[in-house]
């Protein structure tokens, strides 16, 4: 009798245990680098109503560290689940072994309109065809300046080539003086500089990483080239046109460039998106009754830029990949964007056509036709942070003289050569 | 005459330069975030603040004082007993190990961070406070050590000989005798550790990812977003970050600044 | 219980640190500096190569100049302008004038002021005074004609490393400056006394009497700050990213980027390890120093 009463005990107990365990919520942890936490809540709140036994912790880190923390993490097993990453380090971090192949997830539950709806997907796969990240949200730099400064300075028509630029920009200083183009020339790991370096490279055709059709990689620059593009932004610094504090100002969306821009101390920037966002309701909050005389184009000599964007990668140390996968598939679905992550671009060709047009902003779409995808620079074998970081430093010592272009130009030459 | 309002004058100068930074702070964290760099205009709110709390930040306000706290705790006990034997009882290889810890205030921290992420990443130390924890009174043990051994210097001997003669159980020589004497070298020790600890971030950054384990300077940090910073987060963070230091500061200036001649200056 | 077994036991807890937190890391870098342990890398582990991390180091010219900002501007000039001026103030604030209209007080607790700003608050606030566009610094300057066009603090090559001395002295000069005057209030009245009745005038005692009196708290101040300067990150960091260019990069900065950025974990611990040689070099000095004058009696 008593062996019986023990036996239903354990057997009772083992069914509750398989029970409870079946009901356990599954704690998935999302970590989200950007501002607007509170509304990237709201979305997640919504997320657990709609999944219940799923419930969503958000975490934020800093961008600066984000990248070294979760390569770090995901070497000993530990770190997020869901995680929220440039799109230029998933092939790294993939590579490294620190995210989640979702190809499988992707062939049972879908995800969007497809694959090939998503922009950015070569960066977001392997050579080999896993699948690291999922492509989120998508930007690029659009030239933004005040039409009333330009017009001030007898400038009716945006220039369109790099030298026409140069010359508008003295005219404004002569004119106005006022700031033509506010290069921010800083020199930080993730300095702007190096955007405006490739813009001008690829412009002409040049490029410091490129591919060959047998899939090799090679360098389609010569240190000549490499040099030109140097001495084009140390002219703006040299004349004075553009201020010798860029020098410490290494963010494209730095305060100083919002706030110049404002008060009309500086005239043009190259910038993303969110940043005019901010330009604009600073302006609208400081001068409630002047009309927005802020206005956007493509960068001079229909130049390329990039399409920058983020990610949603899944941790290769998760327990709940189903959950996670479907939490990212949550985060790429139009609501999101609409209600809860507004001012963001989806990475996403369907979802894109569908946004609303302000007429301030059209330079972003015309900019996002022409823009590229890092390609080569981040399929091919040295990190594009790496680079950024070499080129950065580079542009820095030229402009403050303690090198000339051309030996900085070889250096960057050689290193990359060296990698490659 | 001449001589004092050179004096005087050189002295207001240096001080609006030493107080004009902080004073700053606070009041840029009562301008909004659109006017906060326009020298003509400004518009005044408490609009900071209340983002501020309202994304949670009272909880960091706890996680900070809770991890600097128990850690100065710990730091004084370690280096009250430390300084003791140190000061007062002969052993084998007394100097070796007294300067084993001594170099550790000349300790690069930098290259600290990635080890012990391993090591705790082992011991499932992540993402706990104990790792902070353990990190700071390692920070801070060194310094304090010094600092103590130097005032206990000044005690004399024969307070806690006496004692010892009497039969008093050792321990409670120290507890009872040493501590009480040394209150004032402690408060500095446990004043300077805990401003270390408060302001740190390079261990906090790489050992706590969970939002609601963070400390204050973390949440200060990523303030700095990628695009842009969202200044009127950030001066209403350094300005409640700075708030407790200056509130404990204030009251010990006196003690602090005798108690920190007592390590390094012996007569 | 047995004297031993007491202080053994009464060690336990400051071993414990030394070994976890001193001992192991210097020892995980020491050995992975002979590897080339990759960020990137992270879960195979490194490959052994011997000395190349050091040769590498050794004959970059990067490292050079990584040299000379940590050891003479970021350590010699920082320091030496923190414990100059630290001097000063405790004077200043010591002195009979500020006495006489009874503003020590208030002179001593404004210290505590810069000192409790924690030091990321502080570079962010600097950086905003010494703003070419809206800091407080140059608009003062341009307003009363000393200079015409604002100056870029934080990146003129003439300026940036001036101005990072200023922020890291602003936030740590009060440290300085309050052992100063605990040292100055210490020295024996009658001494001042017997100098003053031999003739001697303010400097003259200021020199022969209480400048050698101060001798022991000035050295002990030289070498902390010297710890705390040449190892620091945050301030080089946070002020200026190290550049422009790599301008301002000091040792810490450069252990961070060549791991972080760069990935190359073994190269970066190699320098920590310099880093590391170095600063032992300057903490057994303090040792000797510390047990010869002030704990003399206890060895």
């Amino acid at each position: 009798m008593k062996t019986l009463v023990n036996v239903l005990i354990i057997v009772t107990g083992l069914l509750l245990t398989i029970k409870n365990a079946a009901l356990a919520e599954i704690e998935l942890s999302f970590r989200f680098n950007d501002a607007g936490q509170k509304e990237m809540r709201a979305a997640l709140d919504k997320f657990e109503q709609m999944n219940p036994g799923i419930k969503v912790e958000l975490q934020r880190i800093a961008w600066g560290s984000a990248r070294e923390q979760f390569l770090r993490e995901a070497a000993v097993g530990e770190g997020p689940d869901v995680v929220h990453i440039a799109q230029v380090w998933t092939r790294s971090m993939g590579d490294a072994g620190a995210l989640y192949d979702m190809n499988e997830l992707i062939e049972e539950h879908g995800i969007g309109e497809g694959w090939g709806d998503f922009i950015s997907a070569d960066l977001a796969s392997q050579d080999d065809g896993k699948i690291h990240a999922i492509p989120w949200t998508v930007d690029t730099f659009a030239m933004v300046y005040r039409k009333d400064i330009l017009e001030k300075a007898g400038i009716t028509e945006f220039p369109t080539t790099w030298e026409g630029l140069h010359e508008a920009s003295v005219q404004i200083k002569e004119k106005t003086g006022a700031v033509g183009w506010a290069i921010p020339s800083g020199s930080g790991p993730t300095n702007s500089i190096w955007f405006f370096l490739n813009f001008y490279w690829w412009s002409n055709g040049w490029s410091l990483v490129d591919r060959k059709a047998d899939g090799s990689y090679y360098i389609n620059i010569t240190p000549e080239q490499i040099a030109e593009g140097l001495d084009y932004y140390k002219s703006y610094l040299d004349k004075g046109i553009n201020p010798q504090s860029m020098l410490n100002v290494t963010n494209w969306g730095a305060q100083e460039l919002i706030e110049g821009m404002v008060r009309g101390d500086y005239s043009i920037i190259s910038t993303p998106e969110n940043v005019l966002v901010q330009i604009e309701s600073a302006f609208k909050e400081r001068y409630p009754d002047k009309s927005n005389p802020f206005a956007s184009t493509i960068h001079p000599k229909s130049s390329v830029t990039f399409v920058g964007g983020r990610q949603l990668g899944i941790n290769v140390n998760t327990e709940h990949a189903e959950a996670a996968f479907k939490l990212i598939k949550y985060l790429t679905d139009e609501p999101v964007y609409t209600d809860h992550y507004a001012g963001m671009w989806p990475a996403q060709k369907t979802l894109i056509k569908q946004l609303p047009q302000v007429a301030s902003h059209k330079g972003y779409k015309d900019q996002l036709i022409l823009a590229r995808s890092w390609g080569p620079y981040s399929t091919g074998p040295i990190p594009i942070p790496t680079m950024w970081n070499w080129v950065g430093r580079g542009a820095g010592s030229v402009f403050i003289g303690e090198k000339t272009s051309i030996e900085v130009a070889n250096e960057i030459y050689e290193n990359i050569k060296k990698e490659l | 005459m001449i001589y004092e309002i050179v004096v005087l004058l050189t002295a207001l100068i240096l001080f609006i330069g030493i107080i004009y930074p902080t004073l700053w702070v606070f009041i840029a964290s009562f301008k909004s975030e659109e006017t906060i760099f326009s020298n003509e205009y400004a518009t005044y709110t408490f609009d900071n603040y209340i983002e501020l709390f309202e994304s949670g930040f009272g909880v960091f306000i706890y996680n900070s004082f809770y991890i600097c706290l128990i850690s100065v705790i710990i730091t004084i006990f370690a280096s009250v007993t430390a300084a003791y034997v140190f000061s007062r009882k002969k052993f084998k290889f007394k100097i070796i190990y007294f300067g084993s810890i001594m170099l550790g205030q000349t300790f690069p921290w930098i290259i600290l961070v990635t080890p012990m992420f391993i090591l705790f990443a082992k011991l499932g130390f992540l993402n706990n406070h104990i790792s902070m924890i353990f990190c700071y009174v390692a920070v801070s043990l060194p310094f304090s050590v010094y600092l103590l051994v130097g005032y206990l210097e000044s005690v004399p001997r024969e307070l806690d000989e006496a004692a010892l003669m009497d039969g008093c159980p050792p321990f409670q020589i120290i507890w009872k005798i040493i501590f009480p004497i040394m209150i004032p070298g402690i408060i500095v020790t446990a004043a300077y550790s805990f401003l270390l600890m408060w302001s740190e971030y390079l261990f906090a950054l790489a050992f706590l990812t969970k939002t609601k384990l963070k400390t204050m300077p973390l949440e200060l940090y990523a303030f700095f977003g990628e695009h842009t910073t969202e200044w009127g987060q950030v001066m209403a963070a350094s300005a409640v970050t700075t708030i407790p230091t200056l509130l404990l500061f204030l009251p010990l200036q006196k003690l602090i600044s005798e108690g920190l001649t007592a390590g390094s200056v012996k007569s | 219980m047995k004297d031993n077994k007491f202080v053994f036991f009464l060690l336990i807890p400051s071993f414990f640190f030394i070994v976890f937190f001193y001992l192991y890391p210097t020892l995980y870098n020491l050995f992975n500096s002979f590897t080339d342990l990759n960020l990137f890398k992270l879960r195979k582990g490194g490959n052994w190569i011997g000395f190349e991390n050091y040769i590498d180091l050794f004959v970059d010219p990067e490292f050079i100049r990584v040299f000379f900002n940590t050891t003479i501007w970021l350590t010699l000039v920082g320091v030496a302008v923190r414990i100059i001026l630290g001097l000063l103030l405790a004077f200043l604030i010591n002195s009979e004038t500020l006495k006489k209209y009874k503003l020590t007080g208030l002179f001593q607790v404004s210290l505590i002021i810069p000192w409790a700003t924690p030091s990321i608050v502080a570079v962010v606030v600097w950086r905003m005074i010494l703003d070419p566009q809206v800091g407080f610094v140059n608009q003062t300057l341009v307003k009363y004609g000393i200079i015409t066009e604002p100056i870029a603090f934080l990146s003129n090559t003439s300026f940036v490393w001036p101005s990072i001395i200023t922020i890291i002295t602003w936030n740590t000069l009060p440290l300085v400056t309050l052992t100063f005057l605990a040292s100055l209030k210490s020295v024996p009245a009658e001494l001042l006394d017997a100098a003053t009745v031999d003739g001697a005038n303010k400097l003259q005692r200021a020199f022969y009497v209480i400048l050698p009196h101060m001798i022991p708290s000035i050295i002990v101040m030289i070498l902390m700050s010297t710890f705390w300067t040449f190892n620091n990150f945050a301030y080089v960091w946070l002020a200026t990213g190290a550049g422009p260019g790599t301008f301002t990069n000091v040792m810490a900065t450069e252990v961070y980027l060549k791991a972080f950025v760069d990935g190359r974990m073994g190269y970066s611990s190699a320098l920590g390890i310099v880093m590391a040689s170095i600063m032992t070099v300057f903490g057994i000095i303090y040792l000797r120093m510390i047990v010869k004058r002030n704990l003399k009696e206890i060895f």
